[in-house]
């Protein structure tokens, strides 16, 4: 049984609770690093910051109205860390069971090591792996 | 209170604004940019009861199709026709603005009295925390409109609708953002992109300062 888009976030929230834009650019390096071929996966267009999918967004809220995730509110715009709930621990515990071992790797993998890097070293992580995503970037001439 | 602005680029133009309208002590959210034709939008601060009466009198209008040339002394003839309209009470008080491209931005801004003055390929702002907004525009008056496409304007719009929530009182969210031509509504995952590109851009901004303190 293949993973959905809400599967494929609470795996990744799974192993480490991330703000949004670290969200995104996990699932992209998951894809990236699975030579770019996974069945019915996010679609990644290079965005004004790097590779982005909209569809991230639209999943993460559904996730938040359906009681899966909370994201605590903060007083200043500021990246906020998603969290899972009760409910989506044992979602995701049930998407693990149905992930292959080398998915689940990739995926331990990538947010292992982008869940310390701040917002200059998430982009340039993901730059140098991707460049054909930067190419849109209004940071890629700060980002070096 | 309402902050409605607009900015012009090299292929369009993107008119955005706050999302709070105050009513008494309650807050609640509206969309307060509405779509007159395929090349035009209009918004709208001041006295919701007046600003509701000018769209339901726009709505009725059988020329919308036409440009902001030709509207102009219908849509100034319109607003203080509604004021009459209105009962007795205190002074009602609004801004209109219309923003239109063709071959470049124009913008038509009237009053309760009538009175309108219409702009071109410059950006503007009416409502609260308008000093705030010019004052943002002032950094980027020069890429204006030849030095930016749609999507940076986009950004500006939404960075600085949201610099001026975090310090006026009565502007809030959510924040809503118009492309043209054709006039467009950004989807609720385009404008989190943008807040997204411009909390990144406000990341930047405090890492490269903390780098300059550091080194």
């Amino acid at each position: 049984m293949s993973l959905t888009k809400k599967d494929w976030i609470l795996l990744v929230l799974k192993q480490a609770s991330l703000d949004r834009i670290h969200i995104m650019k996990a699932a992209f390096l998951i894809w990236h690093r699975s030579g770019r071929n996974i069945p019915d996966y996010f679609e990644f267009i290079p965005y004004l910051y790097g590779p982005c999918s909209f569809e991230v967004y639209s999943v993460l809220g559904d996730l938040q109205t359906d009681g899966f995730i909370l994201q605590p509110p903060h007083p200043l715009p500021r990246w906020v860390n998603y969290h899972l709930t009760d409910k989506g621990k044992r979602e995701a515990e049930q998407a693990t069971k149905r992930t292959p071992h080398d998915t689940l790797r990739v995926i331990g993998q990538v947010c292992k090591e982008i869940s310390h890097l701040g917002f200059f070293g998430l982009l340039q992580r993901v730059y140098a792996e991707a460049p054909d995503f930067a190419v849109n970037s209004m940071f890629r001439g700060v980002i070096k | 209170m309402t902050l409605i602005l607009v900015i012009p680029s090299k292929e369009g133009l993107v008119m955005a604004s706050d999302g709070q309208v105050t009513l008494r002590e309650v807050k609640t959210r509206a969309k307060k940019i509405k779509k007159l034709n395929e090349n035009c939008v209009w918004g709208a601060a001041g006295d919701l009861p007046l600003i509701q009466l000018v769209e339901g009198s726009i709505a009725e209008l059988s020329n919308k199709e036409r440009n902001l040339q030709n509207l102009r002394k219908d849509l100034s003839e319109l607003v203080p026709q509604c004021v009459k309209n209105l009962p007795q009470g205190p002074p009602y008080d609004a801004t209109f603005i219309f923003a239109e491209h063709e071959t470049f931005a124009r913008i038509l801004i009237v009053d309760v009295h009538g009175l309108s003055i219409m702009l071109e390929d410059v950006p503007f702002a009416i409502g609260s925390g308008t000093l705030f907004a010019f004052t943002l525009f002032q950094k980027y008056l020069d890429l204006m409109p030849a030095g930016i496409d749609n999507r940076l304007a986009a950004v500006l719009a939404y960075g600085i609708i949201a610099e001026t929530i975090e310090v006026t009182e009565g502007v809030g969210p959510p924040i809503d953002v118009w492309q043209l031509p054709p006039a467009e509504n950004l989807t609720k995952e385009q404008l989190t992109g943008l807040e997204d590109t411009c909390t990144g851009l406000r990341e930047a901004e405090i890492e490269m300062f903390l780098k300059a303190v550091k080194s």
